[in-house]
C-alpha cells in the first residue's frame, strides 16, 4: 500500500508542476566536468574523490529535504524504513531526476536496502578514465549516497548509504546500500494518531 | 553474375588543426580470392585523407563568398581514381569528418537483384554511382558519435584541439572507435537511419 | 591560505569547470543550425541559444567595438534572482562568485566554436550582471 502511494505521489507531482526545470544536458555535464575536475585536483587520489562528492551530496541534502517536503506536499512520517524506502525511490528520485530506482534486498531486519538503478542520467555518455583505478576505486556518481545521507539526517534518520556496484565500472548493475544507523535522539518517529 | 555495389571504405575524423584524430579502415570485397581485405594500405588512406584538406579549405571560401554551403556537408570532395571517392563534413565546431567509399567494395548477385525492386534495386543502381545526399546519414551518425565523446567528461576537447592552433592527440575513447566501426560496416547505399 | 588565494582558487576551479561545459554544449547544441558567418554570428548564438539553455532567457544588450571586444548585458541575470537586490558593496562581493562558472560557460563556448577570448564579468547593480569578452586575434 505504501508502494502504490508512493508511486502515485511522484507520478502526480511532476504531472501537476513544471518546476523551474533545468535544461538536463546542462546538468549532466556540469556534474560530469566537476568530477572531472575533482580527479584533477586531487591527482587521481579517487578514494579522497568518493569522499568530496558524498561531503558535496551531504551538504545538498540538508537542504534539499526542504525541497523535498514543499514538493512532494508530504506532511506525514515515514512510519517505518520501508515506507521511508518507498518515498526515496518513487518520490524524491522522481521529483529531482525523474527516475525511479527499484527497491530490494531488504535484510530480514528491514534496516538495510539497496536501490538499483536501471538509468542514471548522470552516466550517461560517461568514460571512465582509463588508468587501470578509475574502474576500480571511483564512484562516479557518489554524490548521491551524500544527498541520500544529509536529507534523511535532517528528518532523524542516521543513514550509511554507499554505492556497491556500477555499470561504469563495468558491473551488470548500479546499485546503492542504504543502512539505518539509527533514529536520531533514538527517538521513534511518532506513530499515526 | 554479381554486380559490384559500394561500400565504406575508410572513415577520418580530422581536428580543427588539420591534425588526425581518428582512422578507422574497412575490408572490400575481393573476388580474385573470394575474401575481404582493404583495397588501400593505412598509410595510403592517411594520405588520401590529408589530401581532401586543401578541398574543403577551398571548397569553405567557395561557398561562404556564394552564400551557399549553410549544412556543412561538402558532398564529393574528389574521386581519387574510377573506385574510391571521398566525401566531406565540417561541424560548426571545425571537426571534419572524411568517408571514403569503395565503388566497387561489395558484391550482390546480379540475377538476384534484377528481380528486386525497392530498397533492393536501389542496392544494385547505385553500382553506377552515390546520389546527392547519400553521406548524409553517415555524417549525421558520425556527429552524433562526436557529441557523445564530447559529453564524456573525462575527454578533453582541449588535448586533441589544443587552441593554440597546433596538433593534437588522437582519440583514444573506445566508445567513439566502436561507433566508427558500427557506423562503417552497417552502411549501404539507401539507408536512411545509422 | 588566506582569503584573497581561496578566492583565486575557488574562481579558478569554477571557470575551469563553466569552460568544459561550454565546450560541450557548444558542440552539442551548434549541431542543427546553419554555419557561422563570422564571430558576431557565433556571438550571437551565444546571446540567444546559449543564454537562454542555461538561463532561460536571452542576454538583453549587446554591444561591441568591432574591434575584438563584446559587452553583453543581463539585466536580469538568473543566478541573482533571488538574492537581495540591496547594492551594498558586501552583497556585491557575495554575489560575485556565481559569475565564474557563467564565465567559464562563455568561454569555454566560444573555445569550441574556435575563437579564442578572455573573459570578464562584473554587477554594479544587482540583478544585472555584466560580461566583457575579448577576442585574441587567431594566429596564423
Amino acid at each position: 500500500m505504501a508502494s502504490s502511494k508512493a508511486s502515485r505521489l511522484g507520478e502526480e507531482y511532476v504531472w501537476r508542476t513544471r518546476m523551474d526545470k533545468v535544461n538536463a544536458e546542462l546538468v549532466v555535464l556540469t556534474y560530469g566536468a566537476m568530477v572531472a575536475q575533482l580527479c584533477k585536483d586531487f591527482d587521481s587520489d579517487y578514494v579522497k574523490v568518493n569522499q568530496q562528492l558524498d561531503k558535496m551530496g551531504y551538504n545538498i541534502g540538508l537542504r534539499l529535504i526542504e525541497d523535498y517536503l514543499a514538493k512532494s506536499n508530504t506532511f506525514k512520517r515515514c512510519s517505518n524504513f520501508r515506507e521511508t524506502a518507498e518515498m526515496i525511490a518513487k518520490v524524491g528520485f522522481k521529483i529531482f531526476l525523474n527516475i525511479t530506482p527499484t527497491i530490494t534486498n531488504w535484510t530480514s531486519d528491514g534496516k538495510q536496502f539497496s536501490l538499483v538503478f536501471d538509468e542514471n542520467p548522470f552516466a550517461d555518455f560517461v568514460e571512465l578514465p582509463d588508468d587501470g583505478r578509475a574502474q576500480d576505486e571511483l564512484w562516479y556518481s557518489n554524490i548521491l549516497c551524500g544527498v541520500l545521507r544529509g536529507a534523511l539526517e535532517m528528518v532523524q534518520m542516521q543513514v550509511e548509504a554507499k554505492f556497491v556496484s556500477d555499470v561504469l565500472r563495468g558491473n551488470d548493475t548500479t546499485e546503492m546500500r542504504i543502512s539505518l544507523i539509527r533514529y536520531i535522539d533514538d527517538e521513534l518517529p511518532p506513530e499515526d494518531d | 553474375m554479381a554486380t559490384a555495389i559500394p561500400s565504406i571504405a575508410c572513415l577520418g575524423v580530422i581536428g580543427r588543426n588539420n591534425n588526425p584524430l581518428h582512422t578507422s579502415i574497412f575490408p572490400s570485397y575481393d573476388p580474385s580470392n573470394n575474401s575481404f581485405r582493404p583495397v588501400r594500405t593505412p598509410l595510403q588512406f592517411s594520405l588520401i585523407l590529408s589530401s581532401t584538406l586543401d578541398v574543403f579549405e577551398l571548397r569553405s571560401r567557395q561557398n561562404a563568398a556564394a552564400g551557399v554551403g549553410l549544412t556543412g556537408d561538402f558532398g564529393l570532395l574528389h574521386a581519387v581514381d574510377d573506385r574510391l571517392a571521398a566525401y566531406g563534413f565540417e561541424t560548426n565546431t571545425g571537426t571534419r569528418f572524411v568517408v571514403i567509399i569503395d565503388m566497387r567494395g561489395r558484391r550482390i548477385d546480379g540475377a538476384l537483384a534484377a528481380g528486386l525492386d525497392g530498397r533492393d534495386r536501389r542496392l544494385a543502381g547505385a553500382a553506377a554511382g552515390l546520389r546527392e545526399g547519400e553521406m548524409r546519414p553517415v555524417f549525421k551518425a558520425m556527429q552524433g558519435a562526436y557529441i557523445r565523446l564530447l559529453q564524456n567528461p573525462f575527454f578533453d576537447p582541449d588535448e586533441h584541439s589544443p587552441p593554440t592552433g597546433q596538433g593534437g592527440a588522437k582519440i583514444t575513447n573506445k566508445k567513439f572507435a566502436d561507433d566508427m566501426r558500427r557506423i562503417g560496416e552497417a552502411w549501404t547505399p539507401g539507408i536512411t537511419n545509422l | 591560505m588566506d582569503e584573497e588565494d581561496e578566492r583565486g582558487a575557488v574562481f579558478w576551479r569554477l571557470e575551469r569547470i563553466g569552460y568544459r561545459v561550454g565546450q560541450g554544449l557548444a558542440e552539442r547544441f551548434s549541431r542543427d543550425r546553419p554555419r557561422f558567418n563570422d564571430t558576431l554570428d557565433v556571438i550571437k548564438f551565444l546571446c540567444k541559444d546559449i543564454w537562454t539553455l542555461v538561463f532561460r532567457k536571452q542576454v538583453d544588450n549587446l554591444k561591441t567595438n568591432h574591434r575584438g571586444v563584446y559587452v553583453l548585458t543581463d539585466n536580469a541575470f538568473r543566478p541573482f534572482a533571488r538574492m537581495s537586490a540591496e547594492t551594498s558593496s558586501q552583497t556585491l562581493i557575495r554575489a560575485q562568485p556565481f559569475l565564474w562558472f557563467p564565465c567559464g560557460i562563455i568561454r569555454g563556448a566560444l573555445a569550441g566554436l574556435g575563437i579564442n577570448a578572455t573573459v570578464h564579468a562584473e554587477t554594479t547593480q544587482m540583478p544585472t550582471a555584466i560580461f566583457q569578452i575579448k577576442t585574441v586575434p587567431a594566429k596564423s
